[in-house]
């Protein structure tokens, strides 16, 4: 059984078919990408994986439990499928601007610590060492990222493509099964991207999970993908490893036709 | 271990201020300040750290005060017995308010909040059997604590002290918890906090109760200070006011609400020399704060600060 599956998934924005009769599985463990020309529906594919978007048809199965389809009690809300161990980055950076990069990791924690309101009063004890684990845990991750040194800078005031990796350092604090990488070379130079390559693979072996991501750099997205789905106009064109996907025919004349990205 | 140090000296010197308040009147000014420093700090959680716009602060105040003055007149209840009174029916009326209030955003919840506010005051006003209608609620008693009574303006300033430490301590616990990184989340951007696992809706909910309990504390405190609850006092100008206590200071930060408390009780006071200009005036240096100072006067006063630390070391 595959850890995520999308069975002819559609999403309709009134006049507009966004994403058509969609198939996408990704395996536990796998890198697997989601590629296609601007437009072509890959975020809200995300959306939809995510619970932001209801799908118009079709569903959505994470781990065996539905998450979306179109009968709407079966929807769940994102918070809810966050606990069940999706997280995603976005195409726009969403950091907590305002808040340290420590701090931002910790939000991560969120779903998998207590902690409330009245713990403060009833359980202060039991509230600070709870807050000690998750700091010295989101100091692992910022190491692991090799943010450590700016664990108490502004988010919003460290350069885009650390932003980039902070934003993945908060997904992993949530424990993720799945990770949702969306564009995530986009603004990195050459050698942030191959760094960015290492580092997929390692959070994939460290945090044993399985990776999804959107990407135009086609050469990245070869090097690291095990399975490739193409889409265009919301529709699938082409699945398969590199070097069947580069093969086919629809997937050149899609690339071919818009050399300009 | 200096933070420490420092957090004695000013309670310390917070103890003392009666010893410097020559008269009722301005002991009065100066409870008053506490009063608003707790309401300042309940609106900056909301507001302040969690990005959701109240208008109607005056309500739960008035709730908190109205459920005072009802219960000790009636029934003789004592301050504890008010407050946890308040506490649970002030909270009550916040959650109903914001079960419908958290689904739209923006300048609806503040014009809702704002609407809320006006439904208060017109039921203060003509539910007569319970409120006394325009007339008010006279002869609320002073408070008596384990035999204490609490009948002077200075003692009262020690009580309003005692509930001014607690809420602005619990503030900057809870600020810095995993509730209220996910109010600040909230505040930033509220999908990704919701995609990154906060139940957006329910965090929303906590920071609007919480943010009327400080509200019904500062309602409880006020009635039997001044001993008399009238309509008058819950209005939209004083919703205006509690959201000015956060602005000024600096909102979303732990200090601000002190300062704002000091400035926005005592302005009106030392610019009586203006008379009928007065409320110009008043109106004017506001707006000079929020276009000079557009975060607030802490982070100003923080830099000023630091400017003299570093001359003092040199
Ligand atoms: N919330 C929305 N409302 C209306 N149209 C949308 C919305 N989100 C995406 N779309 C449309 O769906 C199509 C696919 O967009 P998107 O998924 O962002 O593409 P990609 O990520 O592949 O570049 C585009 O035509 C876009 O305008
Ligand atoms: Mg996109």
């Amino acid at each position: 059984m595959a850890l995520l599956e999308l069975k002819n998934v559609t999403k309709r924005f009134g006049g507009l078919t966004a994403v058509e009769a969609l198939d996408l599985d990704v395996q536990e463990h796998q890198i697997a990408a989601l590629i296609g020309p601007n437009g072509a529906g890959k975020t809200t594919v995300f959306n939809m994986i995510t619970g932001a978007y209801h799908v118009t048809e079709g569903r959505v199965t994470f781990n065996g439990t539905v998450i979306n389809d179109e009968k709407s009690y079966n929807a769940m809300k994102p918070h809810k499928i966050v606990e069940l161990g999706i997280a995603r980055t976005f195409q726009n950076i969403r950091l907590f601007k305002k808040m340290s990069v420590l701090d931002n990791v910790m939000t991560g924690f969120h779903s998998v610590s207590k902690a409330g309101m009245f713990n403060i009063i009833f359980k202060p004890s039991e509230m600070k060492r709870e807050e000690d684990e998750n700091r010295v845990k989101a100091m692992k991750i910022l190491e692991f990222l090799k943010l450590q040194d700016i664990a108490n800078s502004q988010a919003g005031g460290i350069p885009y493509g650390t932003q980039r990796l902070l934003e993945i350092g908060r997904a992993l604090a949530t424990r993720p099964k799945l990770l949702l990488l969306d564009e995530p070379a986009a603004g990195m130079n050459s050698s942030e991207k191959k760094a960015l390559v290492k580092t997929i693979r390692s959070i994939r072996d460290e945090y044993n999970l399985a990776v999804l991501l959107v990407e135009h750099d086609m050469e990245l997205v070869m090097d690291i993908s095990e399975d490739i789905t193409v889409v265009n106009f919301g529709r699938r064109i082409a699945h398969g490893t590199a070097s069947e996907v580069q093969a086919n025919e629809d997937v050149i004349e899609a690339y071919l036709g818009r050399s300009d990205d | 271990m200096n933070k420490k140090f420092w957090l004695v000296i000013v309670l310390a010197a917070a103890c003392a201020i009666p010893l410097a308040v020559p008269n009722d009147y301005i002991q009065q000014i100066v409870n008053m300040i506490g009063i608003y420093i707790i309401l300042g700090t309940g609106i900056n959680i909301l507001t302040g750290y969690t990005g959701q716009l109240s208008l109607g602060q005056a309500a739960f105040f008035g709730i908190g005060a109205y459920v005072t003055a009802i219960l000790n007149t009636w029934t003789g209840a004592q301050f504890f017995v008010c407050l946890i009174a308040s506490i649970l029916i002030t909270g009550a009326a916040s959650l109903v308010l914001a079960i419908p209030a958290l689904k739209v955003k923006g300048p609806y919840l503040a014009l809702l909040t704002q609407g809320f506010g006006e439904i208060i005051r017109i039921v203060m006003i003509n539910w007569t059997p319970v409120t006394n209608g325009t007339a008010g609620i006279l002869k609320i008693e002073s408070p008596r604590i384990f035999g204490f009574t609490f009948d002077t303006l200075t003692r009262y300033f020690y009580l309003t002290l005692f509930f001014v430490v607690l809420g602005l301590l619990y503030q900057k616990i809870l600020i810095e918890s995993r509730t209220g990184r996910a109010f600040i989340a909230i505040r930033e951007d509220s999908e990704a906090a919701e995609l990154t696992g906060i139940n957006v809706t329910t965090y929303k909910i906590r920071s609007f109760v919480l943010s009327s309990v400080y509200c019904a504390v500062a309602g409880t405190l006020y009635a039997m200070m001044i001993r008399y609850v009238s309509p008058d006092t819950f209005i939209a100008n004083t919703s205006s006011v509690i959201l000015w206590t956060a602005i000024v200071g600096g909102f979303g930060t732990l200090i601000g609400p002190i300062i704002g408390g000091v400035v926005m009780q005592t302005l009106p006071e030392l610019l009586r020399f203006c008379g009928n200009w007065r409320l110009v005036v008043y109106g004017i240096i506001l707006l000079i704060v929020i276009l000079h100072f557009p975060g607030g006067l802490y982070p100003y006063i923080q830099k000023l600060l630091a400017f003299f630390k570093r001359k003092g070391s040199r």
